[in-house]
């Protein structure tokens, strides 16, 4: 498993030089500034050597979020590997950028609870669909308000603040110039927030051997409306309770930073040419891409991919074990179900309407039309197929 | 091999106390459960060659004040970070290292392989999340697996508080033993992650 090289960073915080500078293979630059006194630097007299990369910048045309996150995979599938212990110093590594932006819709994280995290039936009535994708951490809101940021880098450069801070420094002086008073930073969290705290990008990594991303949103100008009724205000929990293992998502407030796509991917393209590459006119390569720029092999990959992100048995049915219990408006226990690997592992109730199904009930996959046609009442027919 | 904490031990001795007529007594402080029944037992100078191929889950061996060491002996590593145990006949134990643990962070969810599923080396055979990271585990060896660790549903934290006891992972059969030549032995793994 690739681990994020945490010492690499107290280094340059603590301005322990020499481990660092051995590593950049900087001490050339380091005495030369400092001739005589190189047991002694500050960070401020260290002309920190830029490390270069043969930078890639893949721009999505497409607004289906179902291809974009495919051809997100598929991108981080052809990234070379680089291991510390196989790479040479002379190698020029490879970093990739990709934006795109999605259509409406939510995407929570790998190890999360669909049922808990999001309001599943307001987002069957409002048409979003839910997606899960690969990488770890939380829920988000898509729509064509939000741009989304995606940075492949070798596993040994594996960052979580790096490449946020950067985007941070590329905006602030947008808005300066814009006379607005937005200023980003990066928190603990390793969020984007402005200088309100209001949370303007969420991140999610992954790491695999001798690579790993780094990708997150940017509310732009999205509908925080919607945003707050299909994640925040979720289901009611007087009447509905998810208990089980997974991820849980941290809600926090929320804000546009108001500019256009644009104005992000210029400012986003040219920060990491300015920092990743030595510039001049063949720095970095722009792709566009979409459904139709695809070669047969690359479709072959990503529709597959797709399928995947549409399927039930991944969106939902890959859930771990869990708990859904469902009450009466007096709060005592109408029914509660457990779920495992998507199908009905255990059924607890003391109603009729559920007791007399219990034998037929259990295996039975965990979707509303399935369940709701064993039952015989039509009330909890309606509710259960809203609801799961 | 002594255990570390009886070499420490020993090193404090003066010279002609380290010869083998005190190991026994020793091994008997620290080291073992049970008294002797008689003293002369005690000093009987029979020393044990320490097997490097017994592990058991939850032995004491690797476990030293309350914690588990760094690198414990008797196990073999990955430079990806895992560690791999043998049990009896062609079983293997698997699980990430004290060093992979601390550097991920807290850990949040460990995603298990399903028993019986079909492996070869080098697969992905789960994942950690922590930090809002998922974080692939590869198996180093091929073979089926046959057990999982179902501690981790609930409690992922394990995985940081007892790494290579409670936290294990999963548990193979292995089809080819061979496969484990090729992985590090605990000095060998140490060297790596301090050159990394």
């Amino acid at each position: 498993m690739l681990l994020p090289d945490s010492r690499r960073q107290l280094a340059s915080y603590l301005c322990f030089a020499l481990t660092d500078l051995r590593r950049s293979s900087n001490i050339a630059t380091a005495r030369s500034s400092n001739s005589g006194f190189h047991r002694h630097f500050s960070c401020s007299t260290i002309s920190r050597q830029k490390k270069i990369f043969d930078l890639q910048v893949y721009i999505s045309k497409s607004r289906s979020p179902y291809f974009n996150l495919s051809y997100e995979d598929y991108l981080f599938k052809k990234f070379p590997v680089y291991t510390s212990y196989s790479s040479s110093t002379t190698q020029v590594p490879q970093k990739a950028l990709l934006l795109y932006t999605n259509d409406r819709s939510v995407i929570i994280g790998r190890n999360q609870n669909p049922w808990r995290e999001t309001n599943v039936e307001a987002l069957r009535r409002n048409n979003v669909p839910l997606i899960r994708r690969k990488s770890g951490g939380g829920t988000v809101f898509h729509d064509d308000g939000n741009i989304n940021y995606s940075v492949m880098m070798p596993g040994n450069l594996f960052d979580r603040d790096q490449h946020a801070q950067l985007l941070c420094d590329a905006l602030n002086p947008v808005f300066k110039q814009r006379g607005e008073e937005t200023l980003l930073s990066v928190n603990e969290r390793h969020d984007i927030v402005d200088q309100n705290a209001r949370k303007v990008s969420g991140s999610a990594y992954k790491l695999q051997r001798g690579k790993a991303y780094h990708h997150g949103t940017m509310l732009l100008n999205s509908r925080l409306d919607l945003l707050s009724s299909l994640l925040h205000d979720s289901v009611d929990r007087s009447l509905e309770v998810v208990e089980g293992p997974g991820v849980a998502s941290v809600r926090s407030p929320v804000s546009n930073i108001g500019i256009s796509n644009e104005i992000f991917t210029d400012a986003a393209i040219m920060a990491f040419e300015r920092e990743y590459t030595a510039g001049g006119d063949n720095a970095v390569e722009v792709t566009y891409i979409d459904e139709g720029s695809m070669t047969k092999e690359e479709a072959q990959d990503i529709n597959k991919s797709i399928e995947e992100l549409q399927s039930w048995e991944w969106t939902f049915g890959s859930t771990p074990k869990f708990v859904h219990r469902f009450l009466l408006e007096d709060s005592t226990l109408a029914v509660s179900f457990t779920v495992k690997e998507g199908a009905i592992l255990d059924l607890e109730s003391d109603l009729p309407e559920f007791k007399a199904f219990k034998d037929k009930i259990i295996g039975t996959p965990y979707r509303g039309p399935e369940v709701a046609a064993i039952i015989d009442s039509e009330l909890w027919k309606e509710r259960l197929i809203r609801a799961i | 091999m002594a255990s570390p904490k009886l070499a420490a031990v020993r090193s404090r001795l003066p010279a002609a106390a380290r010869s083998a007529r005190f190991v026994p007594l020793l091994r008997h402080r620290f080291y073992s459960n049970t008294t002797p029944k008689t003293i002369a037992s005690v000093f009987t100078a029979r020393r044990t060659v320490p097997s490097t191929s017994a592990f058991t889950v939850g032995s004491r061996r690797g476990y030293v004040n309350g914690q588990d060491e760094d690198t414990p002996e008797g196990l073999r590593y990955t430079e990806e970070h895992e560690w791999l145990a043998l049990e009896d006949g062609n079983f293997a134990v698997i699980g990430i290292t004290a060093y992979a643990s601390k550097a991920l962070g807290d850990v949040v969810y460990v995603e298990l392989p399903s028993v019986g599923a079909s492996i070869v080396a080098g697969e992905p055979i789960g994942a950690v999340e922590s930090v809002k990271s998922a974080s692939d585990i590869y198996s180093p060896v091929s073979g089926e697996i046959i057990e999982v660790n179902e501690q981790l549903d609930k409690k992922p934290g394990l995985v940081n508080a007892e790494p290579y006891r409670k936290g294990w992972i999963c548990k193979i059969l292995m089809k080819d033993t061979t496969e484990l030549e090729s992985m590090m032995d605990n000095n060998r793994y140490e060297t790596f992650i301090a050159s990394s």
